[in-house]
């Protein structure tokens, strides 16, 4: 996020678009929901009427995977209208001559053939967003799970840097991360083009200093994703070691990725379950779980706080630094003599420009949020105040593209996926802890009653649903959050197998999934056909 | 309004006798509060609008009639305020007296909730007697509601609207509300059902504000009778990226239930289903508690460190041997803590010298 | 005719100011209960959370959430009629199978007892001798009182706006924008002594100059016409028989405190003075007395009636506003205070039907003249409601300095055939009784708000309570 969370009740109109907030991170959606107490205006894109969308001012139910050409539209209603602010388009961006030439084919007329949005409510938007004396943007993933989720990260940034609505107080373009650490696990490194503090593997400087202070010597090539690795498994990748992800649910086309583990010379998981991933590993290594350890822990503000061990884990369990640090000393690895969570943290701290004024110590209360440059350093809250971090502000050129999968004859129905509020992710967590299932007892295929009608579908009983990669079969809901031709769930549900089904491409650039769009057809069943 | 401290306009008043200062805004029982007055409140809750419903914060105020509640009165330039008087400390007994008269008990089980304990501290601090007054009960229990999070003992209810107001100004769900007047005012849901059958999202913030325990955690009170005292450990959330700061509780080394912090940056106290109750998987028993390998058999057998880690590293050695080290991959977690991740690249990069490594944030 | 849907209903309503209690008023009336099919479409057609519309719904008395439940009669069980046989109306329509319901005080207890059935009101000391018709003029003034507030209410055709203008209406507001600028009415209050006739007795020129004073637009007057107090029925009789001596001086502080826009909240329990209201506001508003150009000047104010649904807190003035809102009726903390976050959180003038009818008379009359009707030292007058044990109950305008036997014995003719007063309620059950010597006091402003320091609106003479304490 640009902005602190605090920020979230200052907007005076906020635009969401690929965010179901209430369900995903219901706690920051508090804080908009005081910010339309207190007279904000709401914009919500999204193709399923979610809740956000119940209390929204204007409601814009795009066909899935269409967000670019709404972003395109209202850019050209920004630029037409002579709302664009001239003078931080001056002193803070760069291209943006271009950009305001290429909108001008992108009519909203043009956007409403596209995303199904009347056009009239696209220029609504624009008109709002560009006028708000404090416009925020806050986005998921539903923008970026897409063969264009970079396209349509880029577009938000456009609409921001034409109107101004960043680096202020109640602004910004605001992604909410949705792990607890995934923020932090990018911090650290683990990511094949940077080192901690994203500094990138490329660039000679950072080679040096990683080779004199791990006193190795460094791979000068980017890496492989994850998703690259998945697909050479069997043939350049032969072991792989995965710590607390349960990839063959989680990821996209579940029958290529057991595949690729399945070709593995050895395969090495570190969990706290037994996960449907951890059944393929040659070796399990018992971790400790939340309550049971001390680290840190980076939230989607950037803000550092520390987690505590309460009690002792179960059996042999171990921290997975501890594991990896182990496992280090038996390959006869050079550097992995820590003897607590806090020795590995300064470590960090000593070798990341973004947490150099941090240390253990130092995070006790939780209040600094990254860059922290130096010890004094008060951190920073909101990001690009003074500037961007690489000078200007650039405009891209975007264009509109279809997703990687449209609905035809054969697959005549687009199927979108997400989350649930009361289950998370595969439910290793949620799915034991009582009580949980009085809410959510099952997964349910969310269909239009227009559409069931059509389809010969009964709210409560079963569909098959079928994509080029897979069936599943499913309990059906009938409920108007659908829009008719478009159905959803989510992929929590071990016996329910969405992601089966997903994986029809991904984005060029990041290898992002496109998990919220793929063409299905549905029809009744009896459960236990397939 | 958005009012910089430097903006607003500084003013004096006397407290207590003594002359202090405050700014435009701040109501007596701010100004009182940043002076280290214990005044005593309960329909009172930091984070909300001020109510001025329980009265128990009234203090006097030269040349006004009757008492005032301090919660909601403005403090305003040469103001006298007394904040204890023997006349303000028997008026607050009266109105504990009539408070607790109504209610059923009033020492509750502080697992019920994070401000349980606010009214049973009130009732010893001024020595107040239960069962003083007779006569009408008002808040009904509601044990039809059989949810396993939120219990609804509306006996004890003293109608300070915490939870509603928590709901609707601090969580925005609006799930609950007040039904009826008198004696019959009742807290309710849409058409005063179940809360499932709500917009109730069982966040369980109103449990965490009820200062009686009228509202209690459900899944905390099946610890009620577990030994030990009840200790909290700060830390955050397992679940979204938010960053909510939690307090888990634990009695021994057993985990028994798990509080907001009402302090944390992230939050400020609030917190939601997954946060505040889905916390069992930790001790849930299939956890994994010992080291597994890969037999003969093809099957996954428990074992001892050494053997998994001997095999393990026997494994990646062979594969870096055979294949070379651009053959071995690591996915770090986005749901371990940073260290794990950090161990995670540097296993990889200070090990194997590539720079395969990638964390679980493309799915 | 067809019956309205939710969407016909919600068209009507929903870009009126405070529409919320005329669309449940309506669904109520169609349904004949309020049904959750229909508070939902009301809750998400007004966007207010369902829990909280459900809550605010239950909160009001005669809001029947039942099926046939608006059609059920209610019967009057307050101090008065308690004494008068409401028990007994209620065991004998249990006995004919309509299950009544009771109901607090609806303001009539110069004839009891009064059932109430959807929009009609009946009175009778039994069920057989329930009867319709509209409440009693007030008996007519001894010789030598000059009236204000009553002085044209028993000229027939008062109701209607010809002969209001007949004789002499609207003079007061003709004054006021022609003669005067708000600066001069103000000026014009403060000096004829008027205060807040509600109960509080707050000087009205304060709080009318307070509204102009304050920032914030626009600003609005609410007329408080939820006269809810047990054994007060006054501004009743002032709505219905001089419906545009309110009008006009609700007009004549709209002009004074610079308000655009006017609410009469009108309690639920008087069904036929809704009627009235709004066709007199058509009236007036058709010859330009309200409306836009007021006689023929830049001034603007519009007037809308809003009705109650039967609470009594609502007569509270910022339990009202926040009824007004839709929101839940419960009182708002003080300060702020109404003159500057009122209707809407901006500036308003909250005042009872009575102070704004006496603004109208003291307009066309001038300031002198009203402190005069008073006696002695003291100025102007009060409407006291009279019921119980009394020859002739009903409403009287008394001259402020008037001693209270004087109204008892020589005004109304003294306790009922066969009986003595015991004591006296006055300003409602929680202003305590008088008896003995006591009720040697004069009726003047200052000895009345420190006596009875909750309301001073009416006196109810109760022989039958003094009785029944002796027993």
């Amino acid at each position: 996020m640009s902005n602190p969370l605090a920020d979230m009740d200052k907007p005076t109109v906020i635009f969401c678009i690929g965010t179901n907030m209430t369900e995903a991170h219901p706690v920051a959606a508090t804080r908009l929901k005081k910010a339309i107490a207190n007279g904000a205006k709401l914009i919500v894109a999204d193709p399923r009427r979610i809740g956000l969308a119940d209390i929204s001012d204007l409601y814009l139910p795009i066909r899935v995977g269409s967000d670019a050409a709404l972003l395109l539209g209202m850019a050209h209603v920004i630029q037409r209208e002579g709302l664009v602010n001239d003078v931080f388009m001056a002193d803070r961006t760069t291209e943006g001559e271009t950009f305001l030439e290429h909108v001008k084919q992108f009519t909203p007329e043009w956007a409403e053939g596209i995303t199904g949005v009347p056009a009239a409510d696209i220029e609504q938007a624009a008109l709002w967003y560009a006028q708000a004396e404090r416009g925020a943007i806050y986005y998921t993933l539903g923008i970026t799970e897409h063969i264009c989720g970079v396209d349509n990260v880029q577009s938000l940034c456009n609409l921001a840097l034409m109107t101004g609505n960043i680096g202020r107080e109640g602004t910004g373009i605001n992604p909410m991360r949705g792990q607890n650490n995934i923020q932090g696990a990018g911090d650290m490194g683990a990511l094949p083009n940077n080192y901690p503090g994203f500094q990138p593997v490329t660039d000679p400087k950072n080679q040096e200093k990683f080779e004199k202070a791990w006193g190795i010597k460094v791979d000068l090539e980017k890496g492989i994703t994850k998703v690259t690795a998945l697909d050479s498994c069997g043939d350049a990748i032969r072991a792989m070691i995965i710590d607390g992800e349960n990839t063959v649910v989680t990821d996209p086309n579940r029958d290529h990725c057991e595949k690729a583990l399945k070709s593995l010379d050895l395969l090495v998981v570190i969990d706290i379950f037994l996960t449907d991933t951890a059944k393929m590993a040659d070796v399990v290594f018992p971790a400790a779980a939340w309550g049971e350890v001390d680290g840190t822990q980076t939230n989607t503000e950037r803000r550092v706080q520390r987690l505590r061990k309460a009690i002792d884990p179960p059996g042999e369990a171990k921290p997975d630094w501890q594991i990896l640090q182990m496992l280090a000393q038996r390959m006869g690895f050079q550097g992995f003599e820590h003897e607590s969570a806090k020795d590995i943290f300064n470590e960090v701290c000593s070798l990341s420009p973004t947490y150099y004024g941090l240390d253990w110590d130092r995070i006790e209360h939780g209040e600094y949020q990254w860059p922290v440059p130096e010890k004094n350093h008060p951190g920073t809250p909101r990001l690009h105040e003074d500037g961007f971090i690489n000078g200007r502000g650039i405009f891209k050129l975007i264009n509109y593209r279809d997703p990687a999968e449209v609905i035809d004859d054969d697959y005549p129905v687009w199927l979108t996926t997400g989350r649930r509020l009361q289950a998370y992710h595969t439910r290793t967590q949620t799915g034991r802890s009582a009580g949980i299932d009085y809410l959510l007892p099952e997964e349910v295929l969310e269909v239009h009653p227009d559409d069931a009608a059509k389809w010969g579908l009964v709210d409560g009983e079963w569909a098959e649903l079928a994509s080029r990669r897979g069936k599943v079969e499913i309990k059906v809901r009938t409920t108007n959050r659908s829009p008719k031709g478009t159905v959803f769930a989510s992929f929590s549900f071990a016996d329910v197998p969405i992601n089966a089904l997903t994986g029809s491409g991904y984005d060029p650039v990041t290898q992002t999934a496109e998990l919220k769009v793929c063409a299905v057809r549905v029809k009744p069943c009896k459960k236990g056909v397939l | 309004m958005i009012m910089t401290a430097a903006e607003a306009q500084t003013h004096c008043m006397t407290l207590d006798g003594v002359e202090v200062q405050f700014v435009e805004g701040e109501t007596i029982y701010d100004v009182a509060r940043r002076y280290h007055k214990d005044i005593p409140t309960l329909c009172y809750d930091e984070r909300l609008e001020p109510f001025g419903g329980c009265r128990m914060c009234v203090v006097q105020v030269e040349g006004m009639r009757s008492p005032v509640a301090s919660c909601t009165m403005p403090a305003a330039p040469d103001m006298v305020v007394q904040t204890q008087t023997h006349e303000i400390d028997s008026h607050r007994k009266t109105l504990l007296e009539l408070l607790i008269s109504e209610n059923r008990e009033v020492d509750v089980d502080p697992l019920r909730g994070y401000a349980s304990q606010e009214l049973a501290t009130l009732v010893d601090a001024y020595d107040a007697r239960t069962g003083r007054f007779e006569g009408g009960q008002s808040g009904a229990t509601r044990d039809d509601d059989d949810n396993p999070f939120i219990l609804r003992d509306y006996d004890l209810c003293i109608s300070c609207y915490r939870c509603v107001r928590v709901c609707a100004e601090h969580e925005g769900d609006y799930a609950i509300s007040i039904m009826n007047r008198g004696f019959a005012t009742q807290i309710t849901t849409e058409f005063n059902g179940l809360l499932k059958d709500s917009s109730c999202t069982f966040c369980g913030q109103c449990v965490q504000t009820c200062p009686t325990g009228a509202l209690g955690d459900k899944k905390a009170m099946r610890h009620t009778d577990t030994p030990g005292e009840i200790e909290k450990t700060r830390t955050i959330c397992p679940y979204c990226g938010v960053g909510c700061a939690v307090d888990l509780m634990t009695k021994g080394e057993t985990i028994v239930g798990l509080q907001p912090a009402m302090d944390g940056p992230a939050n400020e106290g609030a917190l939601c289903v997954k946060g505040q109750f889905a916390y069992d998987f930790i001790q849930h028993p299939d956890r994994l508690k010992a080291p597994m390998v890969r037999g003969d058999d093809g099957e996954l057998h428990e074992t001892d460190w050494d053997t998994a880690l001997d095999r393990a590293a026997d494994g990646l050695k062979r594969v870096l041997e055979q294949h070379g080290r651009h053959s071995v991959y690591g996915v770090a977690s986005g749901r371990a803590p940073c260290e794990a991740a950090y161990s995670m690249q540097k296993f990889i990069r200070a090990g194997f010298g590539t720079n395969y490594i990638d964390n679980c944030s493309r799915a | 005719m067809t019956t309205p849907s939710n969407q016909d209903l919600l068209e009507r309503w929903v870009d009126q100011p405070a529409p919320l209690l005329p669309l449940l008023h309506a669904l109520h009336e169609r349904d004949g209960h309020l049904s959750e099919d229909a508070l939902r479409f009301v809750g998400t057609a007004l966007r207010i959370p369902i829990a909280d519309l459900y809550g605010t719904v239950t909160f009001y008395h005669h809001f029947s959430r039942e099926p046939g439940g608006r059609d059920r009669p209610r019967v009057c069980t307050g101090p008065v009629c308690s004494g008068r046989g409401a028990h007994r109306v209620i065991e004998e329509l249990e006995a004919a199978g309509a299950s009544p319901q009771s109901m607090p005080c609806p303001g009539r207890c110069d004839q009891p007892v009064p059932v109430l059935r959807g929009d009609a009101v009946q009175t009778g000391a039994s069920m057989e001798a329930l009867t319709g018709g509209p409440a009693p003029l007030p008996p007519p003034a001894l010789p030598g009182v000059t009236e204000c507030v009553f002085a044209g209410i028993r000229e027939p055709d008062r109701a209607r706006l010809a002969g209001y203008r007949e004789g002499g209406g609207y003079a007061g507001l003709e004054r006021a924008v022609r003669d005067l600028d708000p600066g001069g009415v103000l000026d014009l209050i403060d000096d004829s002594g008027l205060a807040g006739r509600g109960g509080a007795g707050f000087p009205t020129g304060r709080k009318w100059r307070a509204v102009r004073e304050a920032t914030g637009d626009p600003k609005t007057v609410v007329c408080n016409a939820d006269e809810g107090e047990p054994g007060c029925f006054k501004d009743r009789v002032l709505m219905d028989y001089d419906p545009h001596a309110v009008l006009e001086g609700m007009a004549i502080a709209a002009y004074a405190a610079g308000a655009s826009r006017g609410f009469i909240y009108l309690r639920y329990e008087y069904p036929d003075t809704l009627g009235v209201l709004e066709r007199a506001i058509a009236e007036a508003t058709e010859e330009g007395l309200l409306g836009d150009s007021i006689l023929g000047t830049d001034f603007t104010f519009q007037v809308w009636v809003r009705r109650g649904a039967g609470a009594y807190i609502c007569g509270e003035e910022t339990s009202l506003l926040n009824s007004l809102e839709g929101k839940h009726p419960f009182p708002r903390n003080r300060p702020p205070f109404p003159v500057t976050h009122g209707y809407e959180d901006l500036p308003t003038v909250v005042n009872n039907v009575e102070t704004l009818a006496a603004a109208s008379h003291i307009l066309a009359n001038g300031a002198e003249w009203y402190r005069g009707l008073g006696m002695g030292d003291h100025a102007g007058t009060k409407l006291i409601s009279l019921s119980g044990d009394i020859q002739r109950p009903g409403n009287y305008e008394v001259p402020f300095g008037l001693p209270l036997q004087t109204l008892l014995t020589e005004w109304a003719g003294g306790p009922a055939d066969g009986r003595t007063v015991q004591a006296v309620t006055m300003a409602g059950l929680s202003g305590g009784f008088l008896a003995g010597d006591d009720l040697d006091v004069i009726l003047r402003s200052r000895v009345v708000r420190e006596v009875f320091p909750v309301s001073y609106r009416h006196a109810t003479a109760d022989g039958t309570l003094g009785g029944r304490c002796r027993a």
